[in-house]
Order: C-alpha cells, then structure tokens, then sequence
C-alpha cells in the first residue's frame, strides 16, 4: 500500500477514535449530569467542531484588530444553523449562549462597526436567549447581563434591573455549586 | 487534527462538567490580543502542517489529547485571547478521587479560578446595579438589590480569597 494510503487510512482512523471518544464521553458526561441523553450526539459533535474552528478566527481577527472581520464571522455563525436542545442537549443552548454574548459584546464595544440599533441589538439577545429550558451557565448569565447593559443604555432602568438581577442569580448559583452548597 | 480532538475533549468535559462550569460573564473582547506578526494564512498553514503530522502518526491516547488540550488552553492564554480561554476555563475537567497530588493541585487551581471568575462576574453586575440605585435614590427597589448585590459580591470576593489562600 502505498504511504500516502496508508496515511489516509491513519488519519480517518484517529478521526474516528476522536469521535468515539467525544461522543462516548458526552453520554457518560450526560448521565453523570441526570440528563436525557440527546437524540443526535453527532449533532452536538458537529456544532462543537464549527465553533471551536469560528471562534479560533474570530480570536485571530480580534487579535489582528479587524473588528468588522470578527463580527462578520460571528454573525455568520448565529445564522446558524443552531440544534434544538431536544437534538443535542442543553450544552448546544450554552453553546449558542457563548456565540451570541461574543457578538454583542463585540458590537457593544465597537459601535462604529456596521451600526446597529439598541433595538436591534435586544432582538439579537432575545434570539440568542430562546425560549429553551436550559441548564445555568456562565454563558447565559452573560447574555442577561449584556440585556441589562442594552437596556440601561436605552433608560429603561427596571428592565435593566431586571435583567442584571437575573444574571446575578446564575452566576450565584454556579458560584454556590463550585462551593458545595456552602453559601 | 489537534484541534479536533480538542473540541471533542471539550465536548467531553462540557457535558460532564456543565453544571460546575463558571467562567467570566462580562468579560470584554480582548481589544489588541499579541497576535505576533504572522499573517493569518501563515497561521492557519503552520497549524495545517501540524495537523497533517498529527495525522500521519500513531492515534493518539486519551492522555496526550488530554495534554494537547492543557497545550492549547496554555497557548491561548499567553496569547491573552479572551473568548476561547473563557471557554477552556468553563471545560476544566473536576478533580476525581485518588489523583495525584499534582492533580488535585492543578484541579484546585482551576477551581479558584472559576470561583474568582465567577466573582469577578458578579461583582461587575453588582456595580451596575449599583449604579442605577444610585439614580434611583427614591426607589427602595433599587437600593434593595444594591444590598444584595452587594453582600452576593462580598461572598464570592471571601470564596476567592479563601480558595487562593
């Protein structure tokens, strides 16, 4: 057989023991959690695979100071397409959670960058937050807090404080789970 | 393929580890992370070049993934990157009884800094909150949820302190 065969057969072979891995840890990591193992564990791989592989350069654009590139891609990345929760878990809600908090604290700082407005900008929030039924993470926590930023900015205080409360119990209560239940 | 196998670690750990998995909530963008004066295509082909290595040699074990992972969470945090180091932060794997003493040692570490990220987090809030109870003076709504904003800030401020010894 020749080498370079040889080295497609090895490089689909560790592709697909990664594959096994991840994905048998995911249900081990599932069950761990009490969860309902996800219909499509390959959806939730994939989804991991495409963000890992935008954030990697969005990070690089960042790095570079090309704020238009980063949002771009960033607003590539939440015309999705996303997963249901049903399809692959709560993970893939704090997935979206992440990607979304990037792009509006992204446009948060850099205004001057395709200008969008505070409107737009909640709409943006509220189509990241959904209406599933997700796990607390740090990521969601971070997408109320950037609500209560927008809607501080806009006057409207007691939606403000709404929202900021809301990010203050998450974070709270994962700080409580990292304590043991100790506060 | 060393990125891969580090999305499916993460993956791995994000499912295990979600209910514990704090990280920053407010954190900005980093404006002007060092990215050295490589072009982005060079980046991106030093990194191909490393992955078809990867590919041509043995199948890696689960724990040279899992040092690959540690490898790449090292790289991004000197690079000073904000998004994906937060996200590696949030995937750290929890300690499991009968490690070794450099892993309980490393599990704690990555402990505290969950626990100092998520006070950093709550803390931010606080101020904000803060903020608008201070232009809402009247309001005693506002001045209530500065209180507890305020007292859950000083909790996470002692669990970080604590934990950092």
């Amino acid at each position: 057989m020749r080498p370079r065969a040889i080295g497609n057969i090895t490089r689909f072979g560790t592709l697909a023991i990664g594959m096994v891995l991840g994905a048998g840890g995911m249900f081990v990591g599932l069950a761990q959690a009490d969860r309902i193992v996800p219909e499509r564990p390959d959806v939730l791989v994939a989804l991991g695979q495409r963000l890992e592989v935008q954030h990697r350069v969005v990070d690089l654009k960042v790095g570079k100071g090309d704020f238009v590139g980063a949002i771009d891609s960033l607003e590539s990345l939440r015309s999705g397409p996303w997963p249901s929760s049903e399809d692959s878990s709560s993970v893939s809600v704090a997935l979206r959670h992440d990607a979304y908090g990037r792009l509006v604290r992204l446009r948060l700082d850099h205004p001057e960058v395709d200008p969008l407005g505070e409107g737009k900008l909640l709409e943006m929030i509220e189509e990241g937050l959904g209406d599933d039924d997700t796990e607390a993470s740090p990521f969601t926590a971070r997408l109320w807090a950037l609500r209560g930023e927008v809607y501080e900015s806009q006057g409207q205080d007691d939606e403000a404080l709404e929202a900021y409360e809301k990010a203050l119990e998450i974070n709270a209560l994962l700080l409580e789970r990292e304590l043991g239940g100790e506060l | 393929m060393k990125r891969g196998n580090a999305v499916l670690l993460s993956l791995l750990c994000v499912a295990a580890c979600s209910k514990r998995a704090p990280r920053a909530a407010a954190a900005p963008e980093a404006a002007s992370a060092p990215g050295g004066d490589l072009g982005m295509d060079d980046e991106y082909a030093a990194e191909s070049a490393a992955a078809q290595r990867d590919y041509d040699s043995d199948p890696p074990t689960f724990e040279e993934l899992e040092a690959r992972l540690e490898q790449l969470d090292a790289d991004l945090s000197a690079q000073g990157i904000s998004g994906s180091e937060e996200t590696a932060v949030s995937v750290s794997p929890t300690s499991e009884p009968g490690g070794t003493p450099a892993d309980e040692s490393k599990d704690k570490a990555g402990r505290c800094e969950r626990i100092c990220k998520l006070r950093d987090a709550i803390c931010d809030v606080s101020e904000r909150i803060c903020g608008l109870a201070e232009t809402h003076e009247d309001d005693s709504k506002y001045s209530e949820a500065c209180t507890r904003s305020e007292s859950r800030c000083e909790q996470a401020t002692t669990a970080c302190s604590t934990c950092d010894g």
